[in-house]
């Protein structure tokens, strides 16, 4: 960085995670056995005790992140969502309300993706200050059902646009306290991401179709047998193949350089921002070492596989302050119901944040 | 007087302005938080301050009435002066890294055996319960309606063809009737070009029947074939395998948290071809019932296990799997023969 940044005091800031593995592991299977023996009850208090352990070691500037939702609003925010989730399926029983009911759950799913941001927002904070969300159902609505559909009918070509936008709605939607998270980014950089991942497909298809080819003899003989079933089988397998071979490394490949993009062009408040360099090749070696290992100890390394991960994604992201980071005021947050990150906890939703 | 006294950071409400800072307590027992000019930052009675409860190594949190917060490393002096209810650390000191950690992995992978064994079944059967029937319907409409677009054309049966069936199918509802099921069953016909003599039911009570089958077979075959079509609606057999990879997956996603990325993709699949080892035991479950309802119904029970032979016979030496989820024919015209005996 230049002087006049260095007098400012503003020297770059590398976010560092300093949890440890062994230390996760006992949070983690401690958490895993009172869920069990709660029959899952205890899962809710489990989830807050994880995120806070990642957000207090998770340091920038010397200060940390934290996280104030408690495992009572998680657990009642679930318990609400799994009631509705049974009187939907009641409520189908009336003749009239059979075509009506799927329609209203469409319409409220953006509201509920807002609620989940608020909520989660509202619970983290940074240096004492809270962070918050004010994007509203309007926009969710847009960037996940509109423009997701704007994309399939133009040959998936304005996929690029269609991730500007869902980065928009959530980085500008964004504040630490009172001051704003701004995210600004011309088209040409998600182009470049969709072309090298794009390419990338390509090249990972033909290597795919290669490898295919080769054990072709198989196929030959099952082919000569007229045994359709195993056939239907082989294709099952192929496609999965194809899925975690082919599609599983580039939608990584995306998402990691529209992180990169997403960071580099956001600044905070009164001109602070930030710096991603997520490696892509590093990125799914890390993510697919990580899968390996887990599986194969039966889930018994996934704690050292979240640290490190975690410590990972802190290495390669700096804040690049511009003055003093002592000027954050926020009020103090009310504290609002867990309602939508229970649904998007449950549902599986993909708030698709690049954090 | 050895006054315990905690250095770390305060922060005052609602700014994110960090300052070193001391907390500790006054002779008269309130708790002062000063930072290092001796400037008071925020005070109160020593009962009216929150200690957050220890997680790993990161910093005691201690929060003042009005909001201040101060950090600290001073785990120990700052558990001390916020008096800090010794039973809050006890989760702390369960997770910290110790050998007895390896005897919670053991009882997690047996709790978690035992929850797959047995508590996966009695949730899928309670999901299974609460399934209402237009649900129900809308699965068989909607699977019907997506095996016509790809994989089935009219079928090119004559109506007497299809009479013939019919009059089983209703001898068999009629049976089931009698025994007190009420199952709203429904058959369709379909050509399916490369399936072969072929047969398959629907959560919802729809049976599939391919032609090339009706074709082959004879009526107690027929009967036999239906029975154990129908076995696989009254036992709910196909909703239940869904229920069970469906609830493994939120199982595993519940207890263990997040899993990343790719892995949760994996998990979901895996669960779904997992279910599948479970529905050979079904499928022999619906031998057993098909054969019991053809016989209550006045065919020869028989008729199942000679369609198989049949079929094998057709097929050559290398047994194909009936629709991927069947027992390989050998393995299970044994077993219908051990019935039998």
């Amino acid at each position: 960085m230049n002087i006049q940044q260095a007098e400012a005091g503003s020297a770059p800031q590398d976010f560092t995670f300093r949890g440890s593995a062994s230390e996760f592991f006992g949070i983690w299977i401690t958490n895993l056995l009172l869920s069990i023996v709660t029959l899952g009850i205890y899962s809710a208090w489990a989830k807050v005790r994880v995120k806070k352990y990642f957000y207090q070691n998770t340091y920038v500037a010397g200060r940390n992140f934290d996280y104030h939702a408690t495992g009572g609003q998680i657990f009642i925010g679930r318990l609400i969502v799994v009631a509705g989730l049974v009187a939907y399926s009641f409520l189908s029983l009336v003749p009239v309300m059979g075509p009506l009911l799927p329609l209203a759950l469409i319409a409220v799913i953006p509201w509920l993706i807002v609620r989940a941001l608020r909520f989660n927002a509202r619970m983290s904070s940074w240096s004492n200050v809270r962070f918050g969300f004010d994007g509203s159902a309007g926009q969710a609505f847009l960037v996940h059902y509109l423009l997701p559909v704007a994309t399939a009918l133009t040959f998936f070509l304005m996929w690029p646009f269609a991730t500007r936008a869902k980065q928009r709605f959530s980085a500008n939607g964004h504040r630490l306290g009172s001051s704003r998270f701004s995210f600004e980014s011309g088209i040409g950089p998600f182009y470049r991401a969709f072309a090298i991942a794009g390419l990338c497909m390509l090249c990972l298809m033909l290597a795919f179709s290669l490898a295919v080819r080769i054990s072709d003899l198989d196929i030959g003989a099952i082919l000569d047998a007229h045994i359709t079933d195993e056939l239907i089988a082989l294709y099952t397998v192929l496609i999965y193949a194809a899925i975690f071979a082919v599609f599983v490394p580039v939608g990584l490949i995306y998402s990691a350089l529209v992180r990169n993009v997403v960071f580099n062009n956001t600044t905070l408040g009164i001109g602070h921002r930030f710096q991603s360099s997520l490696h892509a090749g590093h990125y799914i070696w890390i993510i697919l070492s990580n899968m390996l290992v887990s599986l194969v100890t039966l889930g018994l390394m996934l704690p050292w596989a979240h640290v490190r991960m975690a410590r990972y994604m802190a290495s390669v992201t700096t804040l690049l302050p511009k003055g003093s980071l002592d000027g954050f005021q926020g009020e103090i947050e009310a504290g609002g119901s867990a309602i939508g990150d229970a649904y998007a906890d449950i549902e599986g939703i993909d708030l698709g944040i690049a954090v | 007087m050895d006054v315990p006294v905690a250095n770390g950071q305060a922060f005052l409400p609602g700014s994110s302005a960090a300052h070193p800072a001391r907390l500790m307590r006054t002779a008269s027992g309130r708790l002062l938080l000063a930072d290092e000019s001796g400037t008071v930052l925020s005070e109160c009675a020593g009962k009216e301050v929150t200690a957050e409860p220890r997680i790993g190594q990161a910093e005691s949190r201690v929060i003042f009435p009005d909001g201040a917060l101060f950090l600290t490393f001073d785990h120990a002096a700052a558990g001390t002066l916020a008096g800090r209810d010794p039973a809050a650390g006890l989760l702390h000191r369960l997770e910290t890294f110790h050998p007895r950690l390896a005897l919670f992995a053991l009882l997690c992978l047996g709790g978690g055996w035992l929850l797959w064994r047995h508590g996966l079944g009695a949730m899928a059967a309670a999901a299974v319960w609460l399934t209402p029937a237009p649900v129900l319907d809308a699965i068989d409409t909607g699977t019907l309606a997506s095996l016509d677009l790809k994989l089935t054309r009219p079928s090119g049966l004559s109506d007497d063809e299809k009479d013939r069936v019919q009059r089983i199918f209703r001898d068999l509802d009629g049976q089931l009737q009698q025994q007190g099921a009420d199952l709203r069953l429904k058959l369709e016909f379909r050509a399916m070009p490369g399936f072969g003599a072929n047969a398959f039911a629907m959560p919802g009570g729809t049976i599939v029947l391919t032609d090339a089958f009706v074709r082959m077979a004879d009526r107690d075959q027929i009967a036999g074939v239906i029975g154990h079509e129908i076995a696989h609606v009254e036992r709910n057999h196909g909703l239940t395998q869904f229920y069970r990879a469906g609830g493994a997956f939120l199982m595993i996603s519940m207890m263990a948290g997040d899993t990343g990325p790719v892995l949760e993709d994996l998990l979901l699949e895996g669960n779904l071809l997992l279910s599948l080892r479970h529905s050979r035991a079904h499928e022999l479950e619906a031998d057993a019932f098909g054969r019991a309802l053809a016989d209550d119904a006045g065919y020869d029970p028989d008729g199942l296990l000679r369609f198989f032979a049949a079929l094998q016979a057709e097929s050559g030496s290398e047994p194909p799997a009936w629709l991927s989820t069947h027992p390989a024919f050998d393995h299970w015209i044994k077993a219908l023969n051990s019935e039998t005996r």
